[in-house]
């Protein structure tokens, strides 16, 4: 789940079993501490001081709170679209499948059975639009704790209340409104289950 | 009214009680092939860091003494030595795990440069001295000088974090058994640590999989070593008491 940084290699690993382990979730951090060399040890170092915790943080800085496009809550929706954006389905489709950006597959089954490895953590989203009007999608992906404040759906449009972000991401909601729209008009037009 | 006082003292008995009975391992939650490679020496990789490990222990640096002269026959002396960590050094009373207690004898007693978080040395040599403990039950003290630490562990194990804002006891307690894209989401015991990692195709140290957890709900990674992780990885320790000890582990 967004475990990745941009342009950091995605290696498909082979287990031994024989089935293809697609490195997805939970990548290692890029920025792993110097090393000599991958794979066995190499102890020729002996002797030479490393320095501890040389983190070599590439981090832009903490993020500068932009304000997020007002929105009202009506009942268990957000009636209107945020920002007055149109959607647009074809990129919203693209959101929940990328991995860096939406990662919404991590979770959940998505409407192509033939995406592989998908989670099995919230609903299926094959007929959510059938289940669930536009103003109702908006808010689950806003901020569904407002209807369940146990929920692990993760807030995609609040910046508010949240803790320990990472330095990248801080002040910046996960997708923008614009980005909000394109896929609550992907997710709206799932119509059969 | 006796029965009442009775049912009272059984409620808070089980209320006491640790959650931690029905903890499984993360080898568990692995396909049975990859659970036989773990088992099997031959096949394991990370036994070439244990292998490493052993040799650097008997290893005299030109200045100092090598580790086993203080240690002798390490295989008695040091069986069992890893399920107490972390612990709370007497002297400093900080926190340390083992890779912390092996940096302490290195600089201190064996008077030579550290070897560092996370260098392939630290990785081999903790790989080695916690595969003294295989098998044997995790045992660390999570009272007296160490609970403000299980505590604060805790407290970090419980609250949510991050942009997706996913507290570790959600994916954890919460998710066990589900799939997480292709993982399936374990306790979170790490018993197998340093373990061997497909995705990372290297051995590893635990805290490099907390950092990744860390990154994947796009919360602040910590540093290795840092208060924090040490503070979860007692917790983590704390609640896997019995489970024993799997390293070198084979991870996905
Ligand atoms: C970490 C897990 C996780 C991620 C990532 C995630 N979801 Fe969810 N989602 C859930 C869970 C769990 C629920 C059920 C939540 C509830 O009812 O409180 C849910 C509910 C929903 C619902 C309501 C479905 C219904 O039938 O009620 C929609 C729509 C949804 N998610 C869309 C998305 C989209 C789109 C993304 C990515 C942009 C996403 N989710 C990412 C876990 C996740
Ligand atoms: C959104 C889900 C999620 C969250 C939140 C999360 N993890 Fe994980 N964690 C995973 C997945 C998936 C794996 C790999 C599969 C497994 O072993 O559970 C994993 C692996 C681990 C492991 C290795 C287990 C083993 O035996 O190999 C540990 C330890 C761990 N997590 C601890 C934590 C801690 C501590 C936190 C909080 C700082 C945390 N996790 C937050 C999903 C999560």
């Amino acid at each position: 789940m967004g475990g990745e940084r941009p342009g950091a290699a995605m290696p498909v690993l082979a287990d031994r079993a024989g089935a293809a382990v697609v490195a997805s979730t939970f990548r290692p951090p890029p920025q792993t501490p110097p090393r000599k060399g991958e794979g066995l040890p190499r102890l020729m170092l002996l002797g030479e001081a490393v320095v501890v915790g040389a983190l070599l943080l590439s981090v832009c800085g903490p993020g500068t709170a932009l304000a997020l496009e007002p929105y009202e809550v009506v009942g268990d929706a957000i009636p209107r679209p945020l920002g007055g954006f149109t959607g647009d389905p074809a990129h919203g489709e693209q959101l929940v499948r990328d991995r860096e950006r939406g990662n919404c597959l991590i979770c959940h089954q998505g409407a192509d059975p033939r995406e592989p490895f998908q989670g099995t953590i919230g609903p299926p989203l094959a007929g959510v639009g059938a289940r669930l009007d536009a103003g109702q999608i908006r808010l689950k992906l806003v901020d569904a704790s407002r209807l369940n404040p146990e929920t692990v759906m993760p807030p995609y449009f609040r910046t508010e209340g949240l803790r320990d972000v990472s330095p990248q991401y801080r002040g910046k909601p996960a997708l923008s409104a614009q980005e909000i729209e394109d896929v609550v008009a992907y997710l709206a037009s799932l119509k059969t289950p | 009214m006796r029965w009442r006082a009775v049912l009272a003292l059984t409620v808070i008995a089980l209320a006491a009680a640790p959650a931690t009975a029905e903890i499984k391992s993360g080898s568990e939650f692995l396909s049975p092939e990859m659970r036989r490679q773990q088992a099997d020496e031959t096949r394991n990789p990370a036994w070439f860091w244990v292998e490493q490990g052993e040799e650097l222990f008997s290893r005299k640096p030109q200045t100092g003494a090598a580790c086993i002269s203080c240690h002798a026959e390490p295989k008695q002396s040091l069986r069992g030595a890893a399920t107490h960590y972390p612990q709370v050094d007497a002297a400093s009373g900080k926190l340390l795990n083992l890779e912390g207690r092996i940096e302490q004898c290195r600089i201190e007693r064996q008077k030579q440069p550290g070897f560092g978080y996370e260098t392939p040395e630290m990785l081999a040599m903790t790989a080695y001295v916690a595969s003294l403990s295989r098998g044997l039950p995790v045992e660390v003290k999570t009272d007296g000088a160490a609970k403000p630490y299980y505590e604060a562990g805790k407290a970090f194990f419980e609250r949510r974090q991050g942009q997706l804002n996913l507290s570790c006891q959600q994916c954890h307690d919460g998710m066990v058994g589900q799939k997480l894209r292709g993982d399936t989401i374990s306790y979170g015991a790490g018993t197998g640590y340093p373990a061997y990692r497909l995705e990372w195709n290297d051995v590893g140290s635990l805290h490099r999989r907390l950092r990744a957890c860390s990154l994947g709900v796009r919360a602040t990674q910590f540093d290795y070593g840092s208060p924090e992780y040490l503070a979860l990885e007692l917790f983590l320790a704390g609640r896997a008491k019995g489970l024993p000890v799997e390293t070198p582990g084979i991870r996905r």
